[in-house]
């Protein structure tokens, strides 16, 4: 069985063939696929990506929801945390794939623009995706990379049950930015 | 595209305004010409932001922003392609003070005191036209890709407010970078023409 894990991306060459064949996950939608799908979801700010994967089956799932649950009716399952992890179990269970054996992975919540507001919200998609992933449906969350001041690229490689991270932010020079601690540190590597 | 738009007249004449203000006040603390013109102004919902931006806009930018304050409430925004932006205040640095070495400290200030003087200038504007008060905060500067800032705007907003309205500009013979500038009205105010015209934000 390919266990989920979560893999933190510094190398321009492994970024640039990362990119290479993937399906995209638009902000406010969700995909849910079977190996060897290559998914991913672009420049995460607040938004939070939400993983799912059964390693028996391979079969997995990548959210690209924006806010924690509705305030009215639902538009679309896949714009909140809540309705998101709704739609990808029931998908990933019609697909074959057993709630006892999913794994999860976070990533995102970031707050770039450093308004109390924002915090709010970037927080309140962190918490509710735990909640709902292991009080509701008692799916364990794997590992996150979550919170943080910089934006977020996330490719899931179903095929090795591996989600790749890879962070946005830059200096004015335009140098690459690293990043420790969930993004609340970081650095110029040049 | 052009769906999403609306009659933007007022807007543009602020934009006129606040971006021949703005060339006004950098050419006198740079030293030399600078010549800044509107492309574009328009408006746009919260949930076509990505959509219609992004397509053009997946890029790393350098981004000062304020928080608006008084009768217009949100944030507004600077936003600079960052391969743009560094040219461009290198340029301006090497220009007027003659050195040859840029620290990145000194061009991050020199940013944000940049979009001090647009934030200034429209605020300026927002009075002389419509008598609409506004105050901003010191800017802050952040550089990321636009899509996860914008994003991050998205997530903010979303629920709360109707539209958003962009500025489009360029500074003229400086490789002409592009320039986009956001004003985003908070608690679901509408920034429409005729509000504009009416004056009334509270």
């Amino acid at each position: 069985m390919t266990e989920l894990r979560l893999i933190k991306v510094t190398e321009s060459s492994l970024i640039a063939e990362l990119r290479k064949n993937t399906i995209t996950v638009n902000i406010g939608s969700y995909i849910i696929s079977k190996n060897p799908a290559r998914l991913a979801t672009w420049a995460l700010g607040s938004c939070i990506a939400i993983v799912l994967f059964d390693p028996l089956t391979s079969a997995g799932s990548l959210a690209h929801a924006l806010l924690p649950q509705p305030r009215h009716e639902v538009d679309s399952p896949g714009k909140y945390v809540t309705t998101a992890v709704h739609a990808m179990v029931r998908g990933l269970q019609s697909i074959g794939a057993s709630i006892r054996r999913l794994r999860a992975v976070l990533v995102g919540g970031a707050n770039i623009l450093d308004f109390a507001k924002n915090i709010s919200v970037s927080t309140r998609n962190i918490q509710v995706a735990r909640e709902v992933l292991t009080l509701k449906y008692g799916i364990p969350i794997i590992d996150e990379d979550v919170g943080g001041k910089v934006g977020r690229n996330v490719v899931f490689e179903i095929s090795k049950g591996v989600v790749y991270v890879w962070y946005t932010a830059r200096s004015l020079f335009g140098n690459k930015i690293n990043i420790s601690h969930g993004g609340n540190k970081f650095w110029s590597v040049g | 595209m052009n769906n999403y738009f609306q009659d933007t007249k007022e807007l543009e004449a602020i934009g006129h305004e606040a971006l021949q203000s703005a060339s006004k006040a950098l050419s006198k603390i740079l030293g030399y010409d600078v010549r800044i013109k509107l492309a574009s102004a328009f408006m746009l919902s919260p949930i076509n932001l990505m959509e219609v931006l992004g397509k053009e806009s997946a890029f790393d930018v350098a981004t000062a922003y304020s928080k608006l304050k008084g009768m217009l409430s949100g944030i507004i925004l600077l936003a600079i392609p960052l391969n743009d932006a560094a040219e461009t205040l290198k340029n301006m640095i090497l220009r007027t003070l003659g050195v040859s070495m840029l620290n990145e400290e000194i061009a991050t200030d020199l940013f944000k005191e940049i979009a001090n003087i647009f934030f200034g200038a429209i605020a300026t504007s927002l009075y002389n036209k419509y008598k609409i008060i506004v105050s901003y905060s010191v800017p802050k500067v952040v550089i990321d890709n636009f899509m996860a800032i914008l994003d991050n705007i998205v997530t903010l907003y979303i629920m709360e407010f109707d539209e958003l309205v962009i500025y489009d500009a360029e500074i003229v013979g400086e490789n002409t970078p592009r320039i986009k500038i956001l004003i985003i009205p908070e608690e679901g105010r509408k920034f429409s023409r005729s509000e504009l015209v009416a004056g009334d934000f509270r």
